[in-house]
């Protein structure tokens, strides 16, 4: 217990808190869950195995970025939050004193990079109310971040994370919170890992808040993804969309759980959800479950999931111009994922999408 | 020699004989043009020629260009300079016209070893198709098809007909869905194809004689029940169009 106390901005019953639900991970329902197709001790290794490195924010504006400060007690709140709901996250706080703070008060005038953030500090940004940035994390080498982002009253992110495929374990939390009016748009494009897992949450807090979610990925060679997607809706007047396309090739083995979350008294919420899964090959692996909590009336919801194939239609009708097999399953499988991808980020996460995993 | 010699064709679609006997000829530099009831088999003709699965040949035999057209792959018919202009074009979202072309005329100058042209001519060019054939350039940027209206998928199918230059192109039922002026802009831009291809052929498939007031036929059949049961000059698509299927089914 002491190496615990020794934590000065956590307390001791969280920290034992924390722990418990570390080493009983399965002690929740809804924790439990969100592990079913990942060992969650693959997660908490995948943490715990990565070296600490200096975060960098690269194009931060002078004096925004704060790099190892203690946590205030609405940041402390936040990851607590998390924490509890996530044993990695869990994990990581236990390990972390401090976090990275990058405080945007002003609309950067360019984009800004996120590269080699600290696996073991959280990096917390804050986006003043009205402010609009953009963020372009290509996060190299092997990390574990997590990255909230809090946008203020009508703040407008606009947010692209482009992951290339690596040989060993990964695990990346991700979670923005809206104020009124704020408006994101997240893009998350990768290939797999070892492990990659993403947890992810969207929390729509005030009135109005919007988000645009897009997702594109292709897993092949052994490699595995696991991408849990929480929107949670909790106040009237929110919006989110999400689109993701996965292709799963060779032996590759993917997870996708969307859940959207409606909290009580929240007219006019407006969701929906779509994720469509190509298998390439009869080795392939594929997961994926939509889920809907409506606790609401008056809103209105979609979502549905899909796995296939490519249709012999259009194989066909790309043969009838002269394409051979291969080439046209290539072109097929890349429009496939380019209806998920734009942004400042698109022509990379294309170019990162198109090809063959070779770390094997 | 005979861009396509047809000969006794039979094919099943799950067993069922569709095409019963077909013979046709297509020389070079001819329009050819098969008009017949729905079900009659005329897409079904144009599907077995182009290769697509599905479709069991059970006699029979199609020599185009001289080679064994039935043994050849799709994408070595259309290599060899065989064109299918669907009746019911395919979308594909997330690919774009202009790279899904440039991908085909890459395909197929390799297949015939050539040089492709270099993409900066290509796109040059299909900016120009695009253009006479009504259609704004900003289409071939979209997705193929990609959420087309009717008609603009089928002026889609001549711009990759006009942009790929196909020896022999079937056209089947591309009259269907154009509105008045888009079958006058669609008709004239085959003609000029062939103008332009002397010894190029083109085989129509169509229910409405108005078309072939823009592409002036050579040769018209009719076919009923898979078999081409007459042929004649274009009066017999004028003929048809006043008399119907049914008088000439029962005067055979
Ligand atoms: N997969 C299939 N299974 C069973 N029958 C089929 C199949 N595909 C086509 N057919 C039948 O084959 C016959 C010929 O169809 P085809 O599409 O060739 O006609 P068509 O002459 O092109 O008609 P239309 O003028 O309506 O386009 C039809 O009776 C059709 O129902
Ligand atoms: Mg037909």
């Amino acid at each position: 217990m002491s190496a615990i106390a020794a934590h000065a901005w956590l307390d001791v019953e969280t920290a034992a808190e924390l722990r418990a639900l570390v080493e009983a991970p399965t002690a929740q329902a809804r924790v439990r869950e969100s592990w079913k197709y990942t060992p969650v001790l693959r997660g908490l290794n995948a943490v715990a195995n990565v070296a600490a490195t200096d975060s960098v924010v690269a194009g931060a504006p002078d004096g925004s970025l704060r790099v190892d400060v203690a946590p205030t007690a609405s940041e402390m709140a936040l990851l607590r939050e998390r924490a509890c709901a996530c044993p990695p996250a869990a994990k990581l706080l236990l390990g972390a004193r401090t976090i990275d703070r990058l405080n945007l008060d002003t609309s950067p005038a360019s984009p800004l990079q996120l590269r080699a953030l600290s696996p073991v500090r959280p990096l917390v940004v804050h986006i003043a109310p009205t402010v609009r940035a953009t963020i372009l994390d290509d996060v190299d080498g092997a990390s574990a971040g997590w990255l909230l982002v809090c946008l203020d009253t009508a703040a407008d992110l606009d947010f692209t994370r482009v992951r290339p495929s690596c040989p060993r374990d990964e695990w990346q939390q991700l979670q923005f919170d809206l104020a009124d009016d704020a408006q994101l748009i997240a893009r998350h494009y990768c290939r797999g890992a070892g492990l990659r897992r993403l947890d992810a949450l969207v929390r729509l807090l005030g009135r109005n808040a919007s988000a645009t979610i897009s997702g594109a990925w292709r897993v092949d060679a052994g490699d595995r993804l696991d991408q849990q997607w929480h929107v949670e809706h909790l106040a009237p007047g929110t919006r989110s969309e999400q689109r993701h396309h996965g292709i799963v090739a060779d032996r590759g083995h993917t997870t996708f759980r969307g859940r959207i979350y409606i909290a009580p008294d929240c007219p006019g919420v407006e969701a929906d959800l779509v994720n469509r899964n190509l298998l390439l090959d009869p080795g392939a692996v594929c997961n994926t479950k939509p889920e809907l909590e409506i606790l609401s009336d008056d809103v209105r919801c979609s979502h549905g999931a899909t796995v296939g194939q490519l249709a012999a239609e259009s194989l066909f009708y790309l043969a009838s111009r002269g394409l051979d097999e291969a080439t046209a399953r290539t072109l097929l499988a890349a429009g496939f994922l380019n209806e998920c991808i734009d942004g400042p980020g698109a022509e990379t996460a294309a170019a990162l999408l198109r090809t063959e995993t070779d770390h094997d | 020699m005979s861009l396509i010699v047809i000969d006794n064709l039979q094919a099943s679609v799950n067993g069922k004989p569709i095409l019963k006997g077909l013979t046709l000829t297509i020389e070079p530099g001819t329009v050819h043009a098969i008009m017949g009831p729905n079900g009659s088999g005329k897409s079904t003709l144009s599907h077995v020629l182009a290769g697509k699965p599905g479709y069991e040949v059970t006699g029979g035999s199609v020599r185009f260009k001289g080679r064994d057209l039935l043994a050849m792959a799709p994408e070595e018919r259309a290599c060899a300079g065989l064109f299918l202009a669907f009746q019911y074009p395919v979308e594909i979202p997330g690919v774009s016209n202009m790279e899904f072309l440039r991908a085909a005329a890459e395909a197929q100058a390799k297949a015939r070893g050539e040089t492709p042209p270099p993409a900066i001519d290509m796109m040059r060019r299909l900016r120009e198709i695009a253009t006479e054939l009504g259609l704004h350039t900003d289409f071939l940027k979209r997705g193929v098809n990609e959420g087309f209206s009717g008609g603009e998928k089928k002026r889609n199918e001549i711009l990759q007909m006009t942009f790929l230059r196909p020896a022999l192109s079937i056209l089947d039922e591309t009259d269907s869905g154009l509105d008045i002026d888009a079958l006058r802009i669609v008709g004239d831009g085959v003609t000029r194809f062939l103008r332009d291809n002397p010894t190029h052929g083109v085989l129509l498939i169509t229910h409405y004689q108005r078309l072939l007031n823009h592409i002036v036929p050579d040769v018209v059949h009719v076919l009923t029940d898979g078999r081409i049961i007459e042929t004649g000059d274009r009066s017999l698509a004028l003929r048809l169009e006043e008399q119907g299927y049914v008088g000439l089914v029962d005067r055979t």
